[in-house]
């Protein structure tokens, strides 16, 4: 039980990366480049629900 | 209100807000440990903080919950609800201390992972009675995990307000849970009236205040297809808004500069009515966190992007009419003219959090409630430390490391008999302390190795006591087992803890007196009815030790390897007998599904100095629930 948390939560952090690091500037509203305060604070989400920030993602174009 | 996206956006406001928070909290968790401490100075710190960390965070899940209808029926309690965020993730902070000491006291240490121990220790997921409560706050603590990650606009806007506000309405299904994890979990052990008063009292209050709230908001479910009347125009208030039920949707109507404009109630931050907002610097201000929407077209002043629905107004014979039909979102509109100058009525102060001015009286009423709530914390922090049961007499001292010599021996359980006085007769006393290793195991291998093979032996033991300032016999549970006071005088319970493995037990010279080694012969069969704890925490490494809350913690330790014991009354006194089976050999096993509940044990009592020893051939729950021994 607690392996199948920790590849969850595993998986989360590369996204939760990517994300906050790379993906998240080239999001509609980011002209402006967010603080990394911004980006540390939206890192636990990103973690957490990592298979929803996927999916917003991919409806997106 | 910026175009960069920043961690908070602060403002005074926010900083004296966290800042009340902040000294409540820890206000609460002191007054709370300090009077633990002098009531109870036997209770464990982390069990002290457990409580207090959870029932503080009961008490913040409650004021979150009421401020959003309090706030719809009295608009003095907004600047409350403007940082409703930093409560809840205030809250969430706590209730996951909660949950982590919880989870590492109860669930660590022990043979098994956390979650596997978490989900598999206690397995009566079809009793009300027995439920696993634990599972029902941790269930409770993802949702607000969940929701106190994604308190950030971003998220608002990046997964669609529909879903976010979906997600966050889940704080009722947490909420449900935690009075579920509560009503299953310590009100099985601390039955207190006052107790379960005051969770009661706390869920109507909620409730009636929802529903108070609702009430006002009601509406027509009829479709609406003609211009239906608003209100007449002399009952506007210059810059406020009148609100209107159309097709199911409430409209907010304002008047301003003697023009009507109609946009939809709904913010679209987060849902706030900006019907109960103000017109300010020319735009509709939400009241619930101050955005800002340009009456006349419905969206909002740039570089901002929000925009909602607008809706045609009519006047006839002083009578304000709207469309029920809406137009899309952010379409401009003439606004109405009304003819007239608008009269100016009395106004209510209206609040913006960003703006760094907070009106006179608002600020007083701001004050009393603050003042109020504090007294409140308070209060509870001292009723609730009052009305705990007593849930320890001693506490293992890991403070100190102690010498004990004794004769060390492997049979019936890991056990160090040690030699405590004299009878009346000038004959030998011995006691016997029941050994165990580190956090939730067993010795059995640890005293095998140190004995080599042999029966007994005596030997010098470093390791850790429980201890208590009160003598043996003043109200301890002292008569089978429960307490011994030693030839220097201290008063220990019958349970140690060896300090570091077979490393810290010494081989001796023999002392003078050898204790008897045979055990007592089995008597006739005998029902006893209790409850099966480890006597690791029972005595002293944990607090509570035995009932509903410690139920998990004592099916890790008895997994572990610690000797099953059956706390049983007899003749009004507590007493204790170690279980093994038939033959002698441990049960372990055989009593894990039986712990913590109220159990009927048969079997031949026999004894070993200070302790009864059950060779039990039957073990059944107990039907009567009934914890006491007629047999005995």
């Amino acid at each position: 039980m607690q392996m199948t948390l920790a590849i969850y939560v595993l998986i989360g952090i590369l996204v939760a990366l990517w994300f906050c690091l790379h993906r998240i500037n080239r999001l509609p509203g980011m002209e402006v480049k967010p603080t990394w305060g911004f980006r540390l604070i939206i890192l636990p989400a990103t973690v957490l629900l990592w298979p929803a920030v996927i999916f917003q993602l991919n409806k997106r174009p | 209100m910026s175009t960069q996206f920043v961690a908070v956006q602060w403002n005074p406001f926010k900083k004296k807000y966290d800042l009340i928070l902040w000294l409540g909290n820890l206000i609460f968790l002191s007054t709370f440990t300090i009077t633990n401490l002098i009531l109870f100075p036997h209770h464990n710190i982390n069990t002290i903080l457990i409580r207090g960390l959870g029932l503080l965070s009961v008490l913040l899940l409650h004021l979150i919950l009421i401020i959003g209808p309090l706030s719809r029926l009295d608009s003095r309690f907004l600047p409350i609800l403007y940082n409703r965020r930093h409560l809840g993730v205030s809250m969430f902070l706590l209730a996951a201390s909660h949950g982590l000491l919880s989870l590492l006291w109860f669930h660590g240490g022990g043979n098994t992972d956390l979650l596997s121990s978490l989900f598999l220790s206690n397995t009566h997921y079809f009793s009300l009675q027995f439920f696993p409560f634990q599972t029902l706050g941790f269930a409770a603590l993802l949702i607000l995990a969940m929701m106190a990650a994604t308190s950030h606009d971003f998220w608002l806007g990046f997964l669609s307000p529909l879903w976010w506000k979906a997600m966050h309405m889940l704080v009722y299904l947490a909420y449900a849970l935690v009075m579920l994890h509560i009503v299953t979990g310590i009100l099985q052990f601390e039955d207190d009236p006052l107790l379960i008063c005051l969770l009661y009292a706390g869920m109507i209050m909620l409730c009636t205040l929802h529903i108070f709230a609702a009430w006002k908001e009601r509406k027509p479910i009829a479709k609406q297809k003609d211009w239906i009347p608003v209100a007449n125009l002399d009952e506007f208030i210059e810059n406020r808004a009148k609100t209107v039920c159309v097709n199911q949707r409430r409209v907010a109507v304002f008047l301003y500069d003697g023009k009507l404009s109609a946009v939809d109630d709904q913010c679209k931050h987060q849902m706030g009515p900006l019907s109960e907002g103000k017109i300010v610097d020319g735009c509709i201000t939400c009241p619930w966190h101050g955005y800002q929407y340009r009456p006349e077209d419905g969206r909002s002043p740039a570089p901002f992007t929000e925009k909602v629905a607008t809706y045609r107004l009519a006047l006839d014979h002083g009578k304000v009419y709207i469309d029920p039909n809406p137009l899309p979102e952010g379409t401009p509109i003439e606004p109405l003219q009304t003819g007239q100058a608008s009269s100016v009525k009395k106004d209510q102060p209206f609040f913006i959090g960003w703006q760094n001015r907070t009106n006179k009286i608002q600020l007083a009423f701001l004050k009393k409630v603050i003042v109020t709530f504090s007294g409140f914390l308070l209060l509870m922090a001292v009723t609730t430390s009052l009305k705990q049961q007593k849930i320890s007499h001693f506490q293992i001292d890991y403070g100190t490391v102690r010498k004990v010599e004794g004769w060390l021996s492997a049979k019936p359980v890991p056990m160090l008999t040690v030699l405590t006085g004299k009878d009346g007769l000038g004959n030998p006393v011995f006691k016997s302390i029941l050994l165990v290793d580190a956090l939730k195991h067993g010795a059995n291998e640890t005293v095998n190795k140190a004995l080599h093979g042999a029966s007994s032996a005596p030997v010098s033991i470093m390791g850790y006591v429980g201890t208590t300032a009160t003598p043996c016999g003043n109200g301890h549970p002292e008569a089978s087992a429960g307490c011994l006071t030693t030839i220097s005088g201290e008063h220990w319970s019958p349970i140690m803890e060896i300090e570091n493995g077979v490393l810290s037990i010494n081989p001796i010279p023999a002392p003078p007196i050898k204790p008897m080694e045979s055990i007592g012969e089995a008597k006739k069969q005998i029902t006893l009815t209790g409850e099966i704890i480890d006597p690791k925490c029972y005595f002293g490494a944990m607090n509570p030790g035995s009932g509903k809350p410690h139920l998990s913690c004592a099916v890790r330790c008895i997994d572990g390897g610690i000797m099953p014991v059956i706390k049983f009354q007899a003749n009004g006194i507590e007493q204790f007998a170690l279980l093994l089976s038939e033959t002698g050999t441990p049960v372990n096993n055989q009593v894990l599904p039986f712990i913590g509940l109220p159990v009927k044990v048969t079997g031949k009592l026999s004894a070993y100095n200070n302790w009864h020893i059950l060779y039990i051939s039957s073990l059944e729950t107990n039907p009567n629930k009934s914890w006491t021994s007629s047999a005995f």
